[in-house]
């Protein structure tokens, strides 16, 4: 705080003082500060600053987090959303893909291909479900790299605790994020599940 | 040259800016995360209220509550779970107009379910920043189709604090609607409802069926003709030998839907007034497997097995009904019934459509005075007099030659009413007409007939109760000659279950057969419990307007060489279509059950 303290005076005093440099000698120790106190202020500066930046960085990268987790979500969201008013018409497989595509777009940057630790997973939950395009099924990205087509009552993205005979849409997105603070730094998982459960159809 | 004095301000000036400018900061920054918190929540609303509208759809009441609220809990992590016990408040009936709501709190979230939405409630407005007020359409249904969703969270302001503001809430909500119906608004043509047989659909002989396109009034163009059979085809396994659910038997038979012109399966085109018809162009749909099926005259069962001639496959070839149809927009329409249970595809078909738990499930009901049906049944199905009729009967002749009967309510106590004249019930005036059959009713002369009138401002009813409503065997068949007419002027026609109908279509005679346009029966031409054989026929002149649905019975048809149109929606068990003539089914676009089927839901605010 005195630093900050002293920057104030000095921006409150630097033109008084230069007018009255240039007119006569300004008593010393009234006008000037004593170079020991430039010194502590100094000394008092290295401190600070590095503790200031670490803050600001901090702050700076927790925000970004917070977006790329904020876009996550969105992606999740959008995507299963769609996915629960998308028809199968019998290419399950090639539903997965289109949900998954709609999860990457909606999660633009924060979720492309490249970004660390990229993952998404579409599921086509319906354990009552009994023909091939009618059971619970996933396809799963991972550093832009699509798996293989899985099924089965395992094949979901994530326990939702919903019953076997809602038909519904799982996704889930994830991705890390480095929150730094100079002298060290924390990688965070982001991990967005959402489910939707289907808008037409039987069950 | 400043003064020392001057040095203070400077102090001031910077302190009061950096107060203003970080306090903006501090405000913009937290007003950022809550409108974050908004748009999160806005989407956990609409899936939540989209979840519970397609459980109210398809099932009842408290799982709308427990579905929505678990999907709010699956799709907020922090939230760990909401307690469901009280969704037991949704068990009860659903009044349009009496909203029902339950709240749940959980952290700095407060969870509200609605439902019913009526047209009032303050989840009518939207919600959305920027919008402005709706009024309720029809598009927004009836309050008990719709769930409401609100989510209200409070987040601890974190730098706004500065200006006082503690905590930030914000408040989002949703309303979707439940839609048994789909949602295409075409009416269907022809509804076959037998879930599992063969020969939904079988055309013989050499008749000519056309499902004709349909005409929008509101956008002036044709839609597409549509035939449906619910079945799968798989008890028996249909094939070849027993035909599929879309058989075609008949060498010279045609089975065509037609639809819009240009369509990349029409195989011709007509005018119909000033429109062009394509030819091929509607839909015959079945769920069954081998869809689409038939094409170049192949087989491809169980859904589909063709004649023998070049042109007698079906006309396009079947495609993919994704789900079966059902009854259950009919029953909605006129019988809805409290307390109707969930049937799944797997199992069988009703057979008895008064027993409530044989009942497609539908909503909740919202429509005044319902269950119509049940509730005519009730008042007429007793073996005496109903209250408020007029006997007729013993010791009056049974065998009537030509009469007239006022207007009014009459009973007519016969075991066999025999028309051997023109017998007439009503003028068709300002008094409804109202006639009970207890048993047979033959109508044997030429040139004559039975007519009951009504008006189109005045619609009655005729009820035939085949001896009462637990009678078996045949006790109530309608029996006309081919000379004779037969004639339900803006009737509703009701059949028990030992009842039949057996019109002949060999001679001069004509059927005129038109459903209401108006009250609880508007367009609602017959409703038949019987599972015997409804036998039609290709008459000299025929007249039908409305919906005829005869769930548990085969409806047949004998064209007679001519040319007949008939504006009737077909619902039936299923459908035989023979003779040699050639029959169009066009129902009028406004006098037909909308499209049944598909639950679905639809986010309305």
């Amino acid at each position: 705080m005195r630093l900050l303290q002293d920057s104030i005076d000095r921006l409150a005093h630097r033109g008084h003082r230069e007018s009255s440099d240039a007119t006569r000698e300004a008593p010393v120790g009234k006008q000037r500060r004593s170079d020991r106190e430039r010194g502590a202020a100094l000394v008092e500066a290295a401190f600070v600053t590095p503790m200031l930046i670490m803050l600001l960085l901090g702050t700076v990268t927790s925000a970004l987090a917070y977006s790329e987790h904020t876009s996550l979500q969105t992606a999740a969201r959008e995507a299963s959303r769609f996915g629960a008013t998308l028809p199968v018409n019998g290419n399950l497989d090639g539903w997965l893909i289109g949900i998954m595509d709609v999860a990457e777009a909606a999660g633009g940057i924060d979720l492309a291909d490249t970004a660390p630790g990229q993952y998404i997973c579409v599921a086509y939950v319906y354990p009552n479900g009994a023909a091939a395009n009618d059971r619970t099924s996933r396809r799963v990205q991972s550093a832009g790299v699509t798996g293989p087509l899985a099924s089965g009552p395992t094949a979901t993205c994530f326990d939702d605790g919903r019953p076997d005979n809602e038909r519904r849409v799982q996704v889930v997105t994830e991705r890390t994020t480095t929150i730094q603070a100079v002298l060290f730094a924390v990688d965070v998982n982001l991990s967005t599940p959402s489910a939707a459960r289907f808008e037409r159809g039987n069950s | 040259m400043k003064s020392r004095s001057e040095g203070g301000y400077t102090l001031i000036m910077v302190a009061a800016s950096m107060f203003l400018i970080l306090g903006g900061a501090a405000f913009a920054i937290d007003l950022s995360a809550v409108r974050l918190d908004r748009a999160s929540d806005q989407r956990v609303t609409d899936t939540a209220a989209a979840a519970g509208a397609m459980a109210v759809a398809s099932g009842t009441g408290i799982a709308g509550c427990e579905t929505a609220l678990g999907y709010v809990t699956v799709n907020t992590p922090a939230i760990s779970g909401l307690d469901t016990a009280g969704c037991s408040t949704f068990a009860t009936s659903c009044s349009a107009t009496v909203a029902r709501e339950y709240t749940q709190v959980a952290g700095r979230f407060t969870v509200t379910y609605v439902h019913p939405v009526p047209d009032g409630h303050d989840l009518m407005i939207p919600g959305a920043l920027g919008s402005t007020t709706r009024a309720v359409d029809a598009q927004d249904g009836s309050g008990c189709e719709r769930v409401g969703v609100r989510i209200t969270s409070v987040a601890d302001a974190t730098f706004a604090r500065i200006l006082g503001a503690n905590d930030m809430p914000t408040t989002v909500h949703t309303v979707a609607r439940a839609a048994i119906g789909g949602g295409s608004g075409s009416p269907v043509n022809l509804l076959v409802l037998d879930r599992f047989g063969c020969q939904g659909f079988l055309v013989r002989g050499q008749a000519v069926v056309i499902v004709d396109a349909v005409l929008n009034p509101t956008t002036g163009a044709f839609e597409a003709g549509v035939a449906a059979a619910d079945s799968i085809g798989t008890n028996p396994v249909c094939n070849q030998s027993t035909g599929g659910v879309v058989s075609i038997e008949g060498n010279n038979a045609v089975f065509r839907a037609d639809g819009p012109a240009g369509c990349p399966t029409q195989t011709g085109t007509h005018a119909e007034g000033a429109l062009s018809v394509g030819e091929g162009c509607g839909f015959i749909q079945t769920p069954a497997a081998g869809t689409p099926g038939c094409a170049g005259g192949g087989v491809n069962a169980p859904a589909c097995t063709p004649g023998g001639g070049g042109s007698n496959r079906p006309n396009p070839v079947p495609n993919n009904l994704p789900v079966a149809l059902t009854r259950a927009p009919v029953d909605h329409r006129y019988n809805c019934k409290l307390g109707y249970t969930s049937i799944p595809a797997s199992v069988a078909w009703a057979t008895d459509p008064l027993t409530v738990a044989n009942e497609q499930n539908i909503p909740a009901c919202s429509g005044t005075g319902m269950p119509h049906i049940q509730n005519w049944i009730a008042s007429i199905g007793q073996m005496n007099t109903p209250i408020g009729y007029t006997r007729y009967g013993s010791p009056q002749s049974c065998s009537v030659g030509s009469m007239n009967f006022a207007s009014g309510n009459w009973y007519v106590d016969c075991d066999t009413f025999s028309v051997t004249g023109t017998v007439t019930f009503g003028t068709g005036g300002s008094t409804p007409t109202n006639v009970v059959f207890k048993g047979h009713v033959s109508i044997t002369s030429n040139g004559g007939g039975l007519v009951v009138n009504n008006s189109l401002a005045t619609p009655g009813t005729v009820f035939f109760r085949g001896q009462g409503p637990l009678s078996s065997g045949s006790k109530g068949t309608l029996t006309k000659g081919g000379g004779s007419n037969l004639v339900f002027n803006y009737s509703t026609v009701y059949m028990a279950k030992a009842t039949r109908v057996a019109l002949a279509g060999n001679g001069s005679g004509h059927l005129r057969w038109i459903a209401p346009d108006s009250g609880p029966f508007d367009d609602l031409a017959l409703w038949s419990d019987s599972a015997l054989i409804q036998d039609w026929a290709g008459n000299a002149s025929l007249t039908m307007e409305g919906v005829f649905f005869t769930p548990l019975a085969i409806g047949q048809y004998t064209g007679n060489g001519g040319l007949a149109q008939v504006n009737a929606q077909w619902i039936a068990d299923k459908l035989w279509l023979g003779g040699n003539g050639t029959l169009v089914i066009r129902p009028q676009y406004g006098r037909a059950v909308q499209p049944p089927g598909v639950p679905g839901t639809t986010l309305i605010r």
